[in-house]
């Protein structure tokens, strides 16, 4: 898991930004839709400052035009590599998951039990390190009984190269891991010298891939798409990003599906096209539908 | 409907030696508090509660805890009716008597849960109508308060049957009111609009305690009984309803409350309610210890 430059750094408070420190928070902007506020631009120039070592950079003017060159892309990458924060931990908020098991599952096997393909995707989207996917397949290894006939399948993307590819070996500590309950860590992960290695039988579920969030064109290319989570993802945009992405992740949702954010993050202001529902304990968004977004406009 | 069942019910209810007698203070306190603010006299009050020894030390707490924002300790009863002021004691004496009616664990209902859900009723019903400045604000706390009069109604005349609904509501994970039309072929709603006839309740508590289930039938005060039916709902799915999770997926835009709150109240279109429920979580600490806090005193 990345920890970012780091809120142990403190904040200098005479800390006057470099010009194109801030030209570099506008690459990150551009790119990741990640607006880095004024209090947190020191860190940002502690992250700038290691990679410039790295490479043997010693002005920030020079890292700057080094990173909007047309090969700088790759940089960027690097750079916001250190950049997203990805905490996470499996069975992150137990309400939401019950949710999905106890009342959404049902609800889309119901409303799809007609159709020809019984198919179910799920989509981790911002899945950091991978444990959110990863839980979300043991959900479904669990709900085999409803499941039986069904072909399940999780995506899972971030941003984050670094995260993906330690989502990919699949192999975790203790602290991400403190909230699966005993049988399922049982079943489901084997202990090795190097942590918990999750269990070949999940593994098969999940498929990982880097995206960009803001990457309208590949975006496009993950249709029908049953539940979606992206939990933790939204916080760290702008009202102009986090319109796009949720126009996005609509488009990308079967008509039937459910989006689930984080358990306090709201799509109020940011989308008209998602409505509000209330599960025990829990709320997610579903496709608004016509009938009521006319009644809306009335 | 099995409609033997039904009349048994019915003729239980209405016998009124089964029913709850209205509390001896009650009846001159609140005669005399419906008299024009400005005509009461502090010390009359005083005079009338401090015949009541566990409402003269509910009204103590009432006053100093931070739902009513008291900044300064309160120590007498006359402080403490002060510092509520006189328009509210009759908020509070009801508040105060309904505490002390439900008999403990009768009927599987724990009467700490059962006030937990109407305090928080009150709360968030009032909260609401001010935010939305709905013109009934003023009366959506004793509203949301009383709103399941019934319950205690139905625990006191047939608390077999209560009990059995009850169960059946946590087994099936269904609303109460359906399992109450199940077992006994009567609700809350219509045993509380007897109960409340009995005790000559003010017209439009008697509506909210009646139609809060079927808001779309009231006769009158329909926007109170609309918000008071929505936030009963709400309260249900945010863990502050009568003690399990009812398994169902709710969208409060396609509720008959909200359709009726609606046509009642234009202005609640467009209303946040991803943050009105976060608002309500907010309560959930408050309503705890509050509810807790009373019951010690008893
Ligand atoms: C706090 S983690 C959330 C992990 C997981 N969803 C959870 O709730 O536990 C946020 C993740 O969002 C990713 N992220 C941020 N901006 C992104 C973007 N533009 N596209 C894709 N992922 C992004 C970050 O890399 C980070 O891993
Ligand atoms: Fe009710
Ligand atoms: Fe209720």
């Amino acid at each position: 898991m990345s920890t970012s430059a780091s809120a142990r750094e403190p904040n200098p408070k005479n800390f006057v930004p470099d010009l194109h420190l801030l030209g570099i928070r506008d690459v990150i902007y551009k790119t990741a839709g990640i607006f880095q506020r004024d209090h947190k631009l020191h860190l940002l120039k502690v992250r700038c400052t290691l990679r410039m070592k790295e490479l043997g950079i010693g002005l920030l003017r020079d890292y700057f035009q080094y990173l909007t060159k047309p090969s700088g892309q790759v940089e960027t990458t690097i750079l916001l590599n250190g950049i997203l924060v990805g905490e996470t931990r499996f069975f992150r908020s137990m309400p939401q998951l019950d949710a999905l098991r106890k009342i959404v599952l049902p609800k889309l096997v119901a409303a799809k039990s007609t159709a020809a393909a019984r198919t179910l995707k799920i989509w981790s989207a911002g899945c950091s390190t991978g444990e959110e996917a990863y839980t979300l397949a043991i959900i479904l290894l669990e709900a085999s009984s409803l499941l039986d006939d069904w072909t399940c399948s999780v995506l899972a993307t971030d941003l984050n190269q670094n995260s993906v590819e330690h989502a990919k070996r699949g192999i975790y500590g203790e602290s991400s891991t403190r909230n699966v309950p005993p049988p399922l860590r049982q079943k489901y992960f084997v202990k090795d010298a190097t942590g918990l290695s999750v269990s070949p039988e999940i593994r098969a579920l999940v498929s990982f891939q880097r995206l960009n969030l803001l990457d309208g064109r590949h975006l496009s290319m993950i249709a029908k798409t049953d539940v979606i989570f992206c939990r933790n993802v939204l916080i760290h945009f702008d009202m102009a990003s986090k319109t796009r992405v949720i126009e996005h992740l609509h488009n990308s949702l079967s008509p039937a599906g459910v989006l689930f954010v984080g358990h306090a993050e709201s799509l109020f202001g940011v989308s008209n096209n998602f409505s509000l529902l209330h599960m025990p304990a829990a709320i997610a968004y579903e496709k608004t539908k016509t009938s009521l977004a006319k009644r809306r406009l009335l | 409907m099995n409609g033997t069942v039904r009349e048994q019910a019915l003729r239980k209810l209405e016998s009124i030696e089964n029913m709850p007698s209205i509390p001896a203070i009650l009846e001159p306190l609140l005669r005399y508090l419906s008299l024009p603010v400005d005509e009461l006299q502090v010390q009359k009050v005083v005079d009338m509660i401090s015949n009541d020894e566990s409402l003269t030390v509910q009204c103590l707490h009432l006053a100093n805890s931070p739902l009513y924002c008291r900044w300064q300790a309160v120590d007498s009863l006359r402080g403490a009716i002060m510092a509520l002021g006189l328009g509210k004691m009759k908020e509070v004496a009801l508040a105060c008597s309904f505490m002390k009616m439900l008999p403990k664990q009768v009927g599987g209902i724990d009467p700490v849960i059962f006030w937990e859900h109407s305090l928080a009723c009150a709360m968030v019903s009032r909260h609401l109508a001010r935010k939305l400045s709905l013109p009934f604000a003023e009366k959506a706390y004793l509203a949301g308060l009383l709103h399941d009069f019934g319950v205690i109604a139905n625990v006191t005349a047939l608390p077999h049957e209560f009990a059995a609904a009850l169960a059946l509501a946590r087994a099936k994970e269904i609303p109460l009111h359906e399992a109450e039309t199940e077992v006994m072929g009567i609700n809350h709603a219509e045993s509380g609009r007897i109960l409340a006839e009995l005790w000559r309740l003010a017209p439009e508590l008697i509506a909210v305690i009646g139609d809060h289930h079927s808001p779309a039938q009231a006769k009158t005060n329909r926007g109170l009984v609309a918000l008071v039916g929505l936030v009963d709902l709400l309260c249900r799915m945010r863990g502050l309803g009568y003690g399990y999770a009812e398994n169902r997926i709710v969208n409060l835009l396609e509720e008959e409350a909200y359709a009726t709150l609606l046509e009642e109240c234009p202005l609640v279109r467009g209303a946040d309610w991803t943050r009105i429920t976060f608002e309500l979580d907010n309560y959930m600490y408050e309503v705890h210890n509050l509810v807790a806090a009373l019951y010690r005193m008893q």
